[in-house]
């Protein structure tokens, strides 16, 4: 158990720096096993980009028009990526199923993918 | 192949200091590595062998012994010894000769005439570990992968890239711009200051971008922000400073973009830019030692296609399997996220599986050249392997260690000890043959360090710990002014309870003081006590200006910048060679390991000498015979 452990394929053992604070009440004790869970296996940087979306313009569209287009999510610009690519993050998350269908036929965004995840290995 | 035409570098040094017969390998015609790139070890001259005729025999006599054999001709080389070069009949291998030529009882032995050239060692005092570079059979200090490291009973030595023999070509790779996408690099480091690109000529005074933070400084903001530093060091390290270690590059010139943060996370928008901004920028080769699993990146892939249409070789890493420690195969498009396999065939790993002709996908050998147990493989989206075990490399800041034993004030059960020969604190006080703490417990255990004059601090630490989930708690905090971190004026860091096991990284950058004191405390109330808490491996990991830190590391991240390194090197030898034949060149001068069949395009390893050799002489260079 105790044997050196250093290295970069490890990071997924990382208790990531938040500070849970439980409950002192006994009720509490099944709930705070699944925080528990979700805080050693979840780093929050993939919690925090799940509902960040890249969208791409089409040639000659503005980025207040496709804004518009998506309004019914409540979303905010968070950066200009250049090349006609935004990075927004929505506030009520469809996922990207509904999304990629809610741009077909769109006059001015061509692509919308996720802002995945990636790691140092 | 003849197996005893393999010989090792050690054994070419020693004839190399003993043979008169010494030429450049590229003044030697005809390079045998376009034709059989299957081994870099084949550096012998086609179609010639030598002979040493045993002491009795004439010149004449020679001749008939030779002519019939169907030699074309015999020169002699050392009258004294009795050597002799025979040129072989048309078509006859050397294989084939020697074979025949061993035959012959008027000949004491045959052998291949090879081929030498100027072999160059840099000083670096840290050099002898590097078995990347030239394995020697050195045993790696401080090792985090114990296999195959000497005098590990199962360590084949003297597999590694061959950097000795191309460093007698070329060292100096700094006309091109190799692209770090990483973690910030800490661009003061002593071994790296010298080799950063400069962009002050273009407004970027800073030596690249932080995507990360959108700003104009890539330098690290947290204490265990190292990885880019130490990929950056095996790139390019400065070499021959009589100190640390040394790059494949002697000297570089080392752009550094910030696209992954303390933690080592990143994502698709940092990451396109980062691409962009590098290829925009002059870079001719990328590393990026990343990668994750999801459904097609689309944005990510263009962004390769970007750099390649911009003559850009991206270097990336296969990967580090899962969280079972284990390396996957990523041609199933099935690896979970960071490795595993999560069963789901819609999912790809990348970027390494992308396929663009400009990108090169590296696994992790270790010092015995077998694949690592972590590497993630694959016979279609793998297409090399380099060192990836124990590769020691720069450091973005000083690693305070504590082995627990002394200063710590200690309360209720916390004891340090020894446990499973390792150094630990623990609490209860049994807690080595499977104790219990106690009830009502508020038991604490603190120390403090003088972490003044750092830029950042990070403390880590391995701990196991079970207690009453909900109810008993494992605690952690800091006090920049001293005393009992738990007291007022501390703050928590981490306070946690269950069961679990792992490491903790925690931010203590407010804790930049003198008397920075760290503390853990156990509280359990009254009904219900389970195993306890055990710590170990205690460090911080800081961030310094002017660092001359190093560490050791291990992962594919750690093999993708051997290759990069090469590709800057290529590219540095021949200003002209293109993405596609700099790609080439690394590909088919490889060297041929057992371990990489079917595990990799290829089946080869990066061999710099390998790879230099593969490619047609630039004219423009001037081969210096030793």
């Amino acid at each position: 158990m105790f044997n050196k452990i250093f290295n970069c394929r490890l990071l997924y053992f990382i208790l990531f720096a938040g500070v849970v604070v439980f409950s002192g009440c006994k009720e509490a004790k099944n709930n705070s096993n699944d925080i528990e869970t979700q805080i050693l296996n979840n780093p929050d940087k993939i919690k925090k980009n799940s509902s960040e979306y890249i969208i791409v313009l089409k040639e000659g569209s503005k980025i207040t028009d496709a804004l518009n287009s998506l309004n019914a999510y409540d979303i905010r610009l968070i950066k200009d990526l250049k090349q006609d690519r935004y990075l927004v993050e929505l506030k009520k998350n469809p996922g990207i199923e509904r999304l990629k269908n809610d741009i077909i036929g769109s006059e001015y965004i061509k692509h919308i993918q996720p802002n995945f995840i990636y790691t140092t290995q | 192949m003849n197996a005893s035409f393999i010989i090792s570098n050690k054994t070419l040094i020693v004839l190399a200091l003993t043979t008169p017969i010494m030429s450049n390998v590229f003044a030697a015609p005809p390079l045998s590595f376009p034709i059989q790139p299957s081994s870099v070890k084949e550096k012998f001259v086609q179609g010639e062998i030598l002979v040493r005729f045993k002491s009795s025999m004439t010149i004449q006599a020679q001749q008939l012994s030779v002519a019939s054999q169907g030699a074309r001709s015999v020169k002699l080389v050392s009258g004294i010894m009795n050597i002799s070069k025979v040129k072989l009949s048309l078509g006859e291998t050397v294989s084939a000769a020697i074979e025949a030529y061993q035959s012959n009882p008027n000949i004491e032995y045959a052998q291949p005439n090879y081929i030498y050239h100027a072999t160059a060692l840099p000083n670096d005092t840290s050099f002898p570990q590097l078995w990347g570079m030239k394995n020697t059979g050195q045993t790696i200090s401080d090792p985090d992968y114990p296999t195959n490291n000497p005098p590990d009973p199962t360590a084949i030595v003297f597999f590694d890239i061959d950097a000795e023999s191309a460093w007698g070509q070329i060292t100096d790779c700094s006309s091109k711009v190799v692209a770090v996408i990483d973690t910030g690099i800490n661009y003061t480091h002593l071994d790296l200051a010298a080799n950063m690109w400069d962009g002050s000529g273009v407004g970027i005074p800073n030596h690249g971008w932080d995507f990360v933070d959108s700003d104009n400084d890539p330098l690290p903001v947290g204490g265990g922000e190292d990885h880019g530093t130490h990929v950056a060091g095996t790139i390019g390290a400065v070499g021959d400073n009589n100190a640390g270690v040394t790059g494949v590059c002697w000297q570089a010139s080392i752009m550094s973009v910030r696209v992954l943060d303390e933690n080592g996370f990143g994502d698709t928008a940092d990451i396109i830019s980062g691409i962009q901004f590098a290829a925009d920028n002059g870079a001719s080769v990328i590393n990026m030692s990343l990668g994750g699993e999801s459904i097609l990146d689309t944005l990510f892939k263009d962004a390769i296609t970007y750099a390649q249409d911009r003559d850009v070789v991206i270097v990336v890493a296969a990967g580090n399997g899962g969280t079972d420690g284990d390396g996957d195969d990523i041609d199933d498009n099935r690896p979970i996220f960071g490795g595993g396999d999560d069963g789901d065939v819609n999912t790809i790993y990348q970027p390494c599986s992308f396929d663009q002709d400009n990108l090169l996908c590296v696994a992790a050998l270790d010092q015995s050249y077998s694949l690592a147990s972590f590497s993630n493989y694959g016979a279609t989206s793998v297409d090399v392997g380099a060192p990836g075990t124990n590769v020691l490399s720069s450091w973005a800041g000083q690693i305070i260690t504590d082995d627990l034993t002394s200063g710590w004030i200690l309360s209720g059960g916390w004891t340090t000890g020894t446990c499973a020969l390792t150094n630990t604190l623990f609490n209860p006080s049994d807690w080595c043959s499977n104790g219990t703490y106690a009830n009502n417990a508020d038991d604490r255990a603190y120390k403090s360090f003088n972490l003044s004059g750092f830029l950042a601090a990070e403390l880590y630490y391995f701990v196991s710990f079970d207690t009453e989930a909900g109810f008993d708690f494992f605690s952690n905090s800091m006090k920049s002014s001293g005393g009992d971190p738990f007291a007022v004026g501390g703050t928590t860091l981490l306070n946690i309870s269950g069961t679990q096991e792992g490491i903790a990284k925690l931010n203590i950058s407010s804790c930049i003081t003198s008397t920075c004191s760290l503390g853990f405390r156990l509280t359990s109330d009254d009904t219900v006590v389970k195993k306890g808490i055990g710590i170990n491996n205690f460090r911080i990991n800081t961030l310094q200006t002017n660092s001359s830190s190093y560490n050791v590391s291990s992962g594919t991240s750690m093999s993708s910048p051997h290759v990069a390194g090469i590709a800057t090197m290529i590219r540095a030898f021949n200003p002209n060679y293109t993405y596609a034949q700099t790609v080439e060149a690394i590909k088919n001068g490889g060297e041929t390991v057992a371990a990489l069949s079917g595990k990799t395009s290829t089946g080869r390893a990066a061999n710099a000498m390998g790879a230099l050799a593969y490619i047609t002489q630039p004219t423009e260079v001037v081969a210096v015979v030793q």
